[in-house]
């Protein structure tokens, strides 16, 4: 199932990261994974890792050095064959290459005071500065190979939602409904999946976790599902009725597909991520739930997809970020209303020059299912 | 990741009470006024014990006054608030982008003193370093692995669970060792059985004669491996369990070729240990996890260590 990353995009990724290093007159860049944030160790290594922390140190010539955790991850990057050089990270050794003077560092809001020490004591008089939205903005534009993996990652996706509505009847709780998504997940090859649920009715403010509750006929099954497939993830976004809907919810289906659609309209290379956000907006503005796209009900009205399930640009009014192509959204105008209560509906996207390239072809609507 | 079931049982708030006191009376002791535990997603086990929080997502700090109720700082919306005050014991939640910030907005009204910081070394040290500055008159003091020593050596109540863990893997490892199963398929197997059986997270790897589960259930984290044919590590495995016993300390069985882990270790694979841990003599009550042989075919069992031995928690398919 795995289909590792041709050499090929070694030199692509290590290349343009080179460049933005250049243009931000830095020497080097050294990139952190936290156990929950490795996307960036991934882009630069290939590798699958798995322990709580690795570091990979990229000079502007030279060889780079990966620093790792584990006996496991050492296999993991050595297999993958990106990075010759492969080191313990506990006690850190590294060369201080001549000249180095401004090293930036991916992640280094998260890297800890044991790890960052560490770092300051092996490069004595180096400036460290931050390169978390440098290294963000180089992996917003994928390359083909990447966008392959992301195409696959939503057929999964769909068979994930898939699965889901199969599992929606009256009296099964909610976690037993992730149980059986997750099976289908991992059956197809998903290393993870992140995926939030929330059932019931208009008091319904937002997605958490599963719980106990059983589901009830007219009962909205909201969900968000997000498998990652070789590295890349990919979301869905949809809402469900037990039963058949009300004429709430069938209207509160069309506000927001009216929304996400017009949010996808927006969509092309040279917007901003603040011109698809108010498209979306505007709908509700001018159906009178305005109020519903401030932050006491919604976070974004999408983000990015790649080696992390959220990254840059969040598709939200004010974030300026322009759009490139060859960059993946996901476009989800999900919010509370009082129409039927929280409400999901999301697709993601490839930008391109003229517009976007669909990722899932599962239908855009309430979906039902017999109760 | 963590997309299990989430709940806060009967007994618990009590129990969490309990733990909250016993935490606050080392801080008295030390004199510190108020303790920061710094979780996220990832490693966040202090913060589940203390309180029954699920990290589903991003950072958060709790802030466990010496005298008072625990606070909670997370980057997450204010919107999953009711759904945190339902499956945890803490009722003061406070959302924000800057951490620091709420640290600072929590703690201003008090009178400065001294702030203890758990596991300060693990903490991000932009933020650690922020703190002194953002608190001018406090005194910034490293509490190394307090809250992880507490964890160590688990009540009743909590074997209790911790038994049901090794009960809900050992059946997931059930579930997927069968027959003909492909990887994937061993995978998605014990995923399943896991959660359906409530578990807020599970880690399964497989390869086609291989299987190793790895859940949280209601905190807790118990772990199996194994193989569907005989391994050359049983000896090994065998071997250290047999000299697994309370006095015995990990650098002792690891001389033997296999790894030892607490249960409290086991979200972060030890990662986080201090160093000390490798010499400190294993208590009787403490619950551990022995591995033998190397990733991808290793044998992993969790034990209970008591006084007579150890009583093995987890089994696969020579029975437990």
């Amino acid at each position: 199932m795995m289909n590792d990353p041709p050499s090929a995009e070694r030199e692509v990724r290590h290349g343009r990261l080179r460049e933005a290093m250049a243009s931000h007159a830095l020497d080097a860049l050294l990139l952190y994974a936290a156990g929950w944030r490795r996307e960036y160790v991934r882009y630069v290594t290939g590798a699958r890792l798995s322990a709580s922390f690795a570091v990979v140190f990229l000079p502007l010539a030279g060889d780079p050095v990966a620093l790792v955790a584990s006996g496991e991850d050492r296999r993991a990057v050595e297999e993958a064959g990106w990075v010759a050089d492969v080191r313990p990270i506990r006690p850190l050794q590294l060369d201080q290459p001549r000249g180095l003077r401004r090293v930036g560092v991916a992640h280094l809001e998260l890297m800890p005071e044991a790890i960052l020490g560490q770092v300051e004591e092996a490069l004595p008089g180096v400036e460290l500065t931050s390169a978390t939205q440098l290294v963000d903005a180089v992996q917003r534009v994928k390359s083909p190979w990447e966008l392959e993996q992301v195409r696959h990652a939503a057929r999964v996706c769909e068979a994930g939602w898939e699965s889901f509505v199969r599992a929606l009847a009256p009296g099964v709780p909610e976690y037993v409904v992730v149980a059986a998504v997750e099976h289908e997940l991992k059956r197809l090859g998903a290393e993870d999946n992140f995926m939030l649920i929330a059932s019931g009715g208009r008091e319904v403010m937002g997605m958490t976790p599963p719980g106990e509750r059983r589901l009830q006929v007219g009962d909205m099954v909201r969900t968000e599902l997000t498998p990652q497939v070789n590295g890349y993830w990919c979301q869905i976004c949809r809402t469900a009725v037990v039963g058949e809907p009300n004429a709430d919810q069938r209207r509160s289906s069309e506000l927001f597909l009216e929304a996400l659609e017009a949010g996808l309209a927006a969509i092309r290379a040279g917007v901003t991520a603040h011109d698809v956000a108010r498209a979306e907006n505007d709908v509700f503005r001018r159906h009178g739930y305005g109020e519903y796209c401030t932050s006491r009900y919604t976070r974004v009205r999408g983000h990015g997809h790649g080696l992390h399930p959220d990254e840059t640009p969040s598709i939200v009014e004010g974030d300026h970020t322009v759009l490139e192509a060859n960059s993946v959204v996901i476009i989800h105008p999900n919010t509370y209303t009082p129409l039927a209560g929280y409400h999901v509906l999301g697709d993601p996207v490839v930008v391109t020059a003229h517009g976007y390239e669909p990722l899932l072809t599962t239908e855009r609507k309430l979906f039902e299912v017999a109760s | 990741m963590k997309r299990g079931l989430v709940v806060l049982e009967e007994w618990a708030p009590a129990e969490l009470r309990s733990r909250v006191e016993t935490l606050q009376r080392r801080l008295i002791e030390q004199g510190v006024e108020v303790a920061a535990i710094y979780g996220d997603v990832h490693r966040s086990g202090d913060i589940t014990y203390l309180t029954n929080l699920c990290l589903y997502w991003n950072e958060g700090i709790l802030l466990v006054p010496a005298r008072g109720d625990p606070t909670f700082l997370t980057k997450l919306s204010p919107r999953v608030h009711p759904w945190m005050r339902a499956t945890s014991t803490v009722t003061d939640l406070r959302s924000g982008p800057d951490l620091s910030r709420l640290v600072t907005e929590r703690l201003g009204d008090l009178d400065p003193g001294a702030l203890g910081i758990v596991d300060g070394h693990w903490w991000p040290a932009i933020l650690l370093r922020s703190l002194p500055a953002a608190l001018p008159g406090w005194q910034i003091r490293d509490l190394g692995p307090l809250v992880r020593g507490l964890r160590l050596r688990p009540s009743s109540s909590e074997l209790a669970v911790l038994r049901e863990s090794a009960a809900v893997a050992t059946q997931a490892w059930r579930t997927g060792a069968l027959p003909g199963l492909t990887p994937t398929e061993r995978v998605a197997a014990a995923e399943r059985s896991a959660r359906e059986h409530g578990v807020e997270d599970v880690l399964a790897r497989a390869s086609a004669v291989w299987l190793e589960v790895v859940v949280e259930y209601r905190g807790y984290w118990t772990a199996v491996a194994g193989g569907l044919q005989v391994q050359a590590s049983q000896a090994a495995l065998a071997e250290a369990e047999a000299r697994l016993r309370p006095g015995v300390s990990r650098r002792d069985l690891e001389a033997g070729g296999v790894t030892l882990l607490h249960h409290v270790d086991l979200e972060t694979g030890g990662d986080h240990r201090p160093d000390e841990d490798r010499d400190a003599p294993l208590e009787e009550g403490a619950v551990v996890v022995l591995s033998a042989g190397r990733s991808g075919e290793r044998l992993m069992h969790t034990y209970l260590i008591t006084a007579d031995g150890p009583e093995r928690l987890t089994g696969t398919w020579e029975g437990a």
